[in-house]
């Protein structure tokens, strides 16, 4: 009987849900996984005070800072084989219009195998859930390093380039497969709208990645004889980017980045930071064997962003998305540097964007 | 050493007079921040710092200035390292870089080469323009010398983008300091910008095949690539310009090339030129040839369209065109001159 009720409820929240999206094109009914990371408790806060979204569902394994009374939390574990299930009945009963998939890890882990669970699997459950759910968007964060450092980069690398990522690192190669994932959604149903939005590097006072805690030491390698250019993105920017996305339409990858680049070697003084000049014949060995010390949270490899460079061209999120970042990347990094790093509070992640 | 609070912000102005001692009291914070953090780079950076205030570093810095050579040091630093204050343009071009290292490529230009150069009118005073010459000799210093005498002698000093090969980029030191001399890595994408932000682009079609040819074959021009330089100049509509190149080949001639040991050092050859056996890499300085830089009558191909980028043959056709076209000037410029070292 119990569980008679309980389908009936379900089945009365589904039609409530499909009445509310199709009563409401313009209002967005929002769900977001990775809701605990940075960008995610960013926008929750975002679309907390935003009139034209009405709902938000909150997806993850601990409850956002940020939630407030629009937002309704689902513990979601993507690892899990049943995540894409779970999700496609919750999108479904709470009639969301717009996903954000935002899931990603900022560090490389050393458990490589549940990393792959997370971001490349987690994806695909994620992808599956939006197509049983038919949601309108689909909108997924990702980063300029799935273009991956080569030393045949053309400067500004356009969405269009292939995305060669960096074999040897599962990290990177899981954000691209997970835009693959995305892609293939796109390619199979038309009918909804997908948007990857690739994240120059992100630094600034609150955001945490491998890279905000390499940039955070005070001393970092720096290859003999190489000195690509970089560029940073502020996060307040990526949340820009994040919400311009969220709250129009803008089908196909996108690179959100800064305006400018810096040489490494700027960006090491710019810090104060003392460079350790190393040739890579060393360097790669080194790292590898910290990383396998645990000492260090960069997997050897991974040294070849110091190396070459992987700017990416956002000319086309300028001039269609209507992006326009407030910060260059030597503001970025000033602003970042300026900054002390402390942990996260809710106070940061609600402030006005 | 002061302690600062932990919560206090960190002071700007603090940092800004005094980057490294802001470091040192930032450093025990950040080496607590996480405890996996405690054994790694951190404290070596911190250790080696101390080390170094501690052999008096700071002095010895200290007694080079009252010698009176802080003009010195201080342009040489300027050179060598990369302030965190300079503006680089969007494809890495430093200006302070650039003029920084100019008198010395000047001299070279002036009293090694005594570079003589026609025709620098052809290129346009501002905008976009796609400049054509012929590779050669063994190290790709020839695109130096024709940066270099538009810098002098052009009506409006213009600052040509030379695009270089790939190798260059593979080789440690060799790309980052051409990447500040403004120099751009050869490809369509780097190339397609450069003309639409109106830049005069400096290409050598012939790539590799042209610089890595042997003595023998001096002056011969080898195939245009696959016409990559006229899609560009018929998608941006930049006038081609024409240059001729002579002397350069001689400066340096190509007698062998080792293949294999250069593989692994991701270069295309070690060129072997007839002093390499007797000194070394010190064989790679070049003969002080008498250079000449002939510039043509720009090649307008914007007549034919945009479109026409996707018409092989008419590419084709207007490849060979420019080709026979530098190679005429080469011809002319060979047929005037008496002597490899005098002109």
């Amino acid at each position: 009987m119990a569980t008679k009720a309980k389908q009936r409820a379900g089945e009365g929240s589904r039609v409530d849900g499909e009445r509310a999206r199709a009563a409401s094109s313009a209002a967005s009914r929002v769900a977001i996984t990775g809701a605990c990371t940075y960008l995610g408790q960013r926008l929750i806060a975002a679309l907390e005070r935003d009139a034209s979204c009405e709902h938000i569902v909150a997806l993850d394994i601990a409850r956002p800072l940020t939630a407030r009374t629009k937002t309704r939390f689902v513990r979601l574990d993507l690892t899990h084989p049943d995540a894409d299930e779970t999700m496609a009945a919750t999108l479904e009963a709470d009639g969301i219009t717009t996903l954000c998939h935002l899931a990603f890890l900022g560090f490389p882990s050393r458990s490589g195998a549940w990393a792959h669970e997370l971001e490349a699997i987690g994806t695909l459950y994620v992808m599956n859930a939006a197509a049983a759910a038919s949601v309108h968007k689909v909108v997924m964060s990702s980063t300029t390093m799935v273009y991956g450092p080569y030393p045949d980069n053309p400067n500004y690398l356009s969405e269009q380039h292939p995305m060669r990522g960096l074999r040897a690192s599962r990290w990177v190669s899981d954000k691209v497969g997970a835009e693959r994932e995305l892609a293939r959604l796109a390619k199979e149903r038309a009918d909804i709208i997908t948007t990857s939005l690739r994240f120059a590097p992100v630094v600034g006072p609150a955001y945490k990645s491998l890279i905000t805690k390499l940039l955070r030491r005070a001393a970092l390698p720096r290859l003999m004889g190489f000195d690509p250019l970089m560029q940073f993105l502020h996060e307040e920017d990526a949340v820009a980017a994040l919400l311009l996305a969220v709250r129009g339409d803008h089908p196909g990858p996108w690179n959100i980045v800064p305006e400018g680049v810096l040489y490494y070697s700027q960006v090491l003084k710019l810090g104060g930071k003392l460079p350790l000049p190393l040739p890579r014949v060393l360097a790669a060995p080194a790292t590898t064997a910290l990383w396998n010390l645990e000492l260090l949270d960069m997997p050897g490899r991974f040294l070849d962003y110091f190396r070459y460079s992987f700017c990416a061209d956002g000319s086309r999120a300028y001039e269609t998305m209507g992006f326009s970042p407030r910060y260059s990347t030597r503001a970025a990094l000033e602003s970042f540097f300026a900054a002390r790093s402390s942990p996260a509070r809710a106070a940061d992640l609600s402030e006005a964007s | 050493m002061t302690a600062s609070p932990v919560d206090s912000p960190r002071p700007g102005a603090a940092r800004s007079t005094d980057p490294q001692l802001g470091d040192l009291t930032d450093a025990p914070f950040e080496l607590f921040e996480s405890e996996r953090d405690v054994l790694s780079l951190d404290i070596i950076g911190e250790a080696l710092r101390r080390m170094g205030q501690s052999v008096g570093l700071d002095e010895l810095v200290r007694i080079i200035d009252e010698m009176g050579a802080a003009r010195v040091r201080e342009a040489l630093s300027r050179i060598l390292f990369q302030p965190a204050d300079r503006v680089v343009d969007p494809f890495g071009l430093d200006v302070e870089f650039y003029d920084a290292v100019f008198p010395l490529v000047r001299w070279v230009h002036d009293h090694w080469f005594r570079v003589e150069s026609t025709g620098l009118e052809h290129i346009p005073d501002a905008g976009r323009a796609l400049i054509v010459a012929n590779h050669s000799g063994t190290i790709p210093i020839d695109g130096l010398m024709v940066v270099t005498t538009a810098r002098l002698n052009h009506p409006s000093h213009r600052r040509l983008r030379a695009l270089v090969e790939n190798f260059v980029y593979h080789m440690p030191w060799v790309g980052a300091l051409f990447a500040r001399g403004g120099a751009v890595r050869a490809c369509q994408e780097n190339a397609t910008a450069l003309l639409e932000a109106d830049e005069a682009v400096l290409v050598f079609p012939e790539g590799v095949k042209g610089i890595g040819k042997l003595y023998k074959k001096r002056y011969r021009l080898q195939r245009f690539g696959r016409g990559g330089a006229i899609k560009l100049a018929l998608s941006t509509g930049a006038p081609i310009v024409p240059c001729a190149i002579v002397g350069a080949e001689e400066a340096m001639p190509l007698i062998g090339k080792v293949s294999w040991l250069a593989r692994p050092l991701g270069i295309p050859y070690i060129p072997v030129t007839p002093l390499t056996p007797l000194l070394g890499p010190l064989g790679l300085i070049p003969f002080p040839t008498k250079w000449f830089i002939d510039f043509g009558e720009p090649i307008d191909v914007t007549e034919a369209g945009a479109d026409a980028v996707h018409d092989r043959v008419l590419v084709n056709r207007l490849n060979e065109r420019v080709r026979r076209e530098v190679q005429s000037l080469i011809d002319r410029r060979l047929a005037a001159r008496r002597s490899i070292f005098f002109g």
